[in-house]
């Protein structure tokens, strides 16, 4: 009885702890790229306010200078993974935010010229 | 008395309580974050659609002047575009659209010393089901 008793006992904890170990490990998992997810959103958030910022100048015929590099958390820093650039198109310039090779944002701005 | 034996006892109950907390805690942070994905993605869609919008009208409307400078007649320069004139009113119509978004632009043909110059009179910028983004007539481009 008592060793009946004892085997269930080590079963019970046995099982507890291996769904506590499961739950844990997909909870960090969830949790982890939900924060992941939310700081690349964060950054992008920032990357297309300065975009929005540098649309408006050129559209109100400033001369700015399109050559801005951002880090993971979308401030801008000398070398870092995103980078704005500017494409000159028919009658003004294509703002193009880029990660390596991908475009993750792009609009034309109307700066004037001529079709 | 005989004693009955559980394989579920309290611990293990509490614990699967545990469990079901911290996973849906954990499931609702994911499902909110994606839902902010989502937001942010429609988002970035409207500002570079009305982005677009708001560069094609300016160059469609250089081009409108462009042929009226170049001495067109009024008659072949609507019929050329295929504008929408209204004649008494001297005004035209235009309507571009992306696949979201769509900006409507009243314009008025003035005359004067130096020829026929356009003038917008109105820009609407508003979406699939007719919503306007627009405020008091112009559009609020950049969201």
């Amino acid at each position: 009885m008592k060793k009946q008793s004892q085997r269930l006992l080590i079963m019970e904890i046995a099982l507890s702890l291996g769904l506590l170990i499961i739950a844990l490990s997909l909870s960090f998992g969830f949790f982890y790229s939900a924060l992941k997810q939310h700081r690349e959103n964060i950054a992008m958030h920032k990357m297309t306010e300065t975009m929005l910022m540098l649309s408006e100048d050129l559209r109100n015929g400033q001369n700015v200078t399109i050559d801005t590099s951002f880090d993971v958390l979308g401030e801008i820093v000398d070398q870092g993974m995103y980078h704005l650039t500017s494409i000159p198109i028919e009658g003004g310039l294509e703002l193009r935010l880029m990660h390596e090779e991908t475009v993750l944002l792009a609009w034309p701005i109307w700066t004037g010229g001529q079709p | 008395m005989k004693k009955r034996f559980f394989l579920f006892g309290v611990p293990t109950l509490f614990t699967v309580f545990v469990i079901l907390m911290v996973l849906s805690f954990a499931s609702l942070a994911y499902l909110n974050v994606s839902q902010e994905t989502k937001a942010m993605a429609r988002g970035n869609v409207v500002l570079t659609e009305s982005y677009t919008l708001l560069y094609e009208g300016q160059m469609k409307l250089e081009e409108l002047q462009k042929d009226l400078d170049a001495g067109m007649r009024i008659a072949d320069w609507v019929k050329l575009h295929n504008l929408d004139y209204n004649r008494l009113e001297q005004r035209v119509k235009l309507e571009m659209n992306t696949i979201s978004l769509g900006l409507k632009m009243t314009i008025e043909i003035k005359q004067g010393p130096e020829g026929m110059k356009l003038k917008v009179l109105e820009h609407r910028l508003v979406n699939g089901i007719d919503q306007d983004y627009s405020q008091n007539g112009n559009p609020v481009f950049g969201g």
